[in-house]
C-alpha cells in the first residue's frame, strides 16, 4: 500500500548539508503495521514527514526519491493535490498532547476542521460526525467532551482526540509518531490497546514512528531499524528479536533494561553522528564492537539474510 | 444527569467564571477610559455649550470655582469666548474616533503583514520586513509633520499617518509571535489533516497571536491620542474648528501666564486618557502573559 524508494531529505543549512534521511526504502502492506526504530536524530521523524511532505522548506528538501501510495507517486503531486491526501489518506498523530491542541477553539472544533474542509459538511452533520469518531476512541461523554476545551483534558485524553482528528476522514494510512511517549505507563498501553482496536474495525496501516522496542514488539509486524538518516536492518518483528543482525540492532536490545535477571544497565558507547560531516563508510562504524577495516572505507552493500530479513554491514556479507 | 441539565450547568459555571474575572478589572484605567469613550459618544447632548461658536463679551473667563467665573461656563473660556469644558467634549470625541479608527486599520494591516511575513517566511518575509525597516528608520514625528504638511490638514490624513508610522510595529510583533506558533504540534498537524496556508493562518496563528497583539494595541492607543494631539499643535491635525485637544493646547499658548486654564484642561485630558490607556495595557499584559506562558 505504501512503498517508499530511495528516499532523501536533506536539509541545506548555513553550517553544511545534513542528510537527514539518506536513501531508505521501505514497504507497508494493507492493514500492516511497521515500526521504524531508532535514536534521537536519526531521521525517523524527517521520515514521516517526508511522507506527508511537510519537511520545513526553506532548510530541508526531499531531493530524490519515490513515494507510492496505493502505487502512485505522491511526491510529483502538485500542492493542490497533497492537500486531498493529507488528512484522508494518510493521517498523523504526535508526539505531545499539549502541543498537539489549539489552546483557542475546542475539540470539536478541531475534529470538525478536517471533517468540514474534506466532508464539505456544516453544522449540524459535522457535530454528529465529531461525536461519532470520539466515540470511536472511547471518549465517555461525546456530546459534552466535545465543548472542552484542550486545557480541560488530561494528557491521555487529548491524545485520544489527536487520534480523533487523525482517523476523522478515515485514512489508509496513520503514521503515529512517538505516540505513547509522553503518556504514563498505563495510559500507554489502554491507548495501544485503542489503536490496535481500531485497525482491527477499520483495516487502517499504521508506521510507528519510536524508539521504544516494546511498542514495536506489542504492534508491529515489521521493523526498520534506523541510524543515522539510513535504514540499517528491516526484518519481521519476531525475527529481530530472535535473529538480530546488525551490530546496531543487537545493542539496541542489549540496552532494554530486562526484568527477570538483575544486570548492569548497558550502553552504546560513543554518540550519534553528525550528520553534516558523516564518514564515506558505515556510519556505526565508529561506535561498532565488530569493526573491520571495510567498514570506514565503503558503505555496506544490502545482504538479504531470508525473504524477509535484509540488512547492511560488512559481518553479513560474502566478503 | 440529562444531557441538558449537563449543558446548563456548564453555561452557568462560564457565567459565574466571567462575573468572577470582571471583579478583577482594575476600576482606575477601565473607569477613564468608560468615561472618555460616554463623553465622546454622547457629546452632543451633555456639552453645556457649542465648540465652535464663541461669545467675544465673554472671553477669557475663568474657570467658575474662581474669581470672575461663571458657573455656566464650568472651566472658563478661551480668547474667542468659547467654552472650555464643551470644547473639551467635543475634543474628546475627536482623540478618541481619530484613535480607535487609526488603530484599527493599522493593526488590521500590521497584522496580516505580520502574519504573511511569519507564516509564508522566505521571499515574502524578507521584502515585507525590508519594506517595514524601511518605514521604521525614519524618527517618526519628522515623518508625520512630512506628512501633514503634504498631505494636508484632515481626519483621513491623520489616520494615514498613523498607519505609515505605526504598522511595522504590528507587523515585527506579529511575525515574531507567528514565527513561535509555526512551529507548535497543532499547526503542523493543521497541515497535515490538509488545511491551506491561509486558513491555517486565520484559523490557528491569528487567534493565538490575539492576546499579544492586545496588549500592543493598548499600548499603541496612547501613542496615537498624542500624536493626534501633537499634529494639531503644529496646527497641521484636524483643521479648525474642530476642537482637538492639541489645538486648544495651541490656543493656549500665549495666555499661559494670564489664562492658563485654556491649555490646562487639555493638558490633563490627554495625560489622563493615555495614563488610562496605558494602565489597561499593563492589566491586558498581566493577564494574558502567564496564559501566553502555558504554550
Amino acid at each position: 500500500m505504501l512503498e517508499v524508494r530511495n528516499l532523501k531529505t536533506y536539509f541545506f543549512t548555513r553550517h553544511g548539508v545534513v542528510k537527514a534521511v539518506d536513501g531508505i526504502n521501505f514497504r507497508v502492506g494493507d492493514g500492516e503495521n511497521l515500526g521504524l526504530v531508532g535514536e534521537s536524530g536519526c531521521g525517523k521523524s524527517v521520515t514521516a514527514l517526508s511522507i506527508l511532505r511537510l519537511v520545513p522548506s526553506p532548510p530541508g528538501r526531499i531531493l530524490e526519491g519515490e513515494i507510492l501510495l496505493d502505487g502512485e507517486d505522491i511526491l510529483k503531486k502538485s500542492e493542490a493535490m497533497m492537500r486531498k491526501i493529507r488528512g484522508v489518506k494518510i493521517s498523523i498523530i504526535l508526539q505531545d498532547p499539549l502541543t498537539s491542541l489549539n489552546p483557542a477553539y475546542t475539540i470539536g472544533d478541531q475534529i470538525g476542521e478536517a471533517v468540514e474542509i474534506h466532508q464539505h459538511l456544516r453544522g449540524k452533520l459535522v457535530f454528529r460526525k465529531v461525536v461519532e469518531v470520539l466515540k470511536l476512541v472511547r471518549v465517555p461523554e461525546p456530546e459534552v467532551r466535545a465543548g472542552d476545551y484542550p486545557h480541560q483534558m488530561s494528557g491521555g485524553m487529548r491524545q485520544r482526540v489527536a487520534g480523533a482528528i487523525a482517523l476523522s476522514c478515515q485514512p489508509r494510512l496513520l503514521i503515529a509518531d512517538e505516540p505513547t511517549t509522553s503518556l504514563d505507563v498505563t495510559i500507554q498501553a489502554q491507548y495501544l490497546d485503542l489503536l490496535k482496536q481500531i485497525q482491527e474495525q477499520s483495516g487502517i496501516s499504521i508506521v510507528f514512528v519510536t524508539h521504544d522496542f516494546g511498542i514495536v514488539a506489542r504492534m508491529c509486524d515489521h521493523v526498520a531499524v534506523m541510524y543515522a538518516g539510513k535504514i540499517v536492518e528491516f526484518s519481521r518483528v519476531k525475527e529481530i528479536f530472535d535473529n538480530p543482525c546488525h551490530p546496531y540492532t543487537t545493542a539496541l536490545l542489549k540496552c532494554l533494561p530486562r526484568l527477570d535477571i538483575a544486570s548492569k544497565l548497558v550502553t552504546i558507547e560513543g554518540d550519534v553522528p553528525d550528520l553534516s560531516t558523516l564518514p564515506p563508510g558505515c556510519s556505526f562504524a565508529p561506535r561498532c564492537a565488530n569493526r573491520k577495516p571495510i567498514c570506514d572505507e565503503k558503505y555496506p552493500e544490502e545482504v538479504m539474510i531470508n525473504k524477509n530479513h535484509r540488512v547492511n554491514c560488512w559481518l553479513w556479507s560474502p566478503q | 444527569m440529562l444531557d441538558s441539565t449537563i449543558k446548563t450547568k456548564k453555561t452557568l459555571r462560564q457565567i459565574a467564571g466571567v462575573v468572577a474575572s470582571l471583579k478583577q478589572v482594575p476600576i482606575v484605567p477601565f473607569a477613564t477610559i468608560f468615561v472618555m469613550m460616554v463623553v465622546a459618544i454622547t457629546a452632543d447632548w451633555i456639552a453645556p455649550h457649542s465648540p465652535v461658536e464663541g461669545n467675544l463679551s465673554i472671553s477669557l473667563l475663568p474657570p467658575s470655582w474662581m474669581d470672575g467665573g461663571n458657573l455656566s461656563y464650568l472651566l472658563g473660556t478661551d480668547r474667542f469666548g468659547r467654552d472650555v469644558l464643551s470644547r473639551l467634549i467635543y475634543g474628546a470625541r475627536v482623540s478618541m474616533s481619530v484613535a480607535c479608527l487609526a488603530i484599527t486599520i493599522t493593526a488590521a494591516l500590521g497584522t496580516l503583514v505580520g502574519l504573511m511575513a511569519g507564516y509564508l517566511g522566505g521571499f515574502i518575509d524578507t521584502i515585507l520586513m525590508r519594506l517595514a525597516d524601511v518605514f521604521m528608520s525614519f524618527p517618526g514625528i519628522l515623518i508625520a509633520l512630512i506628512l501633514a504638511v503634504v498631505l494636508g490638514p484632515s481626519f483621513t490624513n491623520v489616520v494615514i499617518i498613523v498607519l505609515i508610522i505605526l504598522w511595522p510595529r504590528f507587523a515585527r510583533q506579529v511575525r515574531g509571535e507567528a514565527l513561535s506558533i509555526k512551529e507548535q504540534d497543532f499547526v503542523v498537524l493543521a497541515r497535515a489533516m490538509g488545511v491551506s496556508s491561509w486558513k491555517v493562518m486565520w484559523r490557528h496563528i491569528f487567534p493565538n497571536v490575539i492576546p499579544s497583539l492586545a496588549v500592543l494595541v493598548t499600548f499603541e492607543v496612547g501613542w496615537v491620542i498624542i500624536l493626534e494631539a501633537t499634529l494639531a499643535f503644529l496646527g497641521v491635525g484636524i483643521p479648525p474648528p474642530n476642537p482637538s485637544w492639541g489645538v486648544m493646547i495651541a490656543d493656549g499658548r500665549n495666555y499661559l501666564e494670564m489664562a492658563w486654564w485654556i491649555s490646562f484642561f487639555p493638558g490633563v485630558a490627554i495625560g489622563l486618557s493615555v495614563f488610562g490607556f496605558n494602565m489597561l495595557g499593563d492589566w491586558v499584559r498581566d493577564r494574558l502573559d502567564p496564559k501566553l506562558r502555558q504554550i
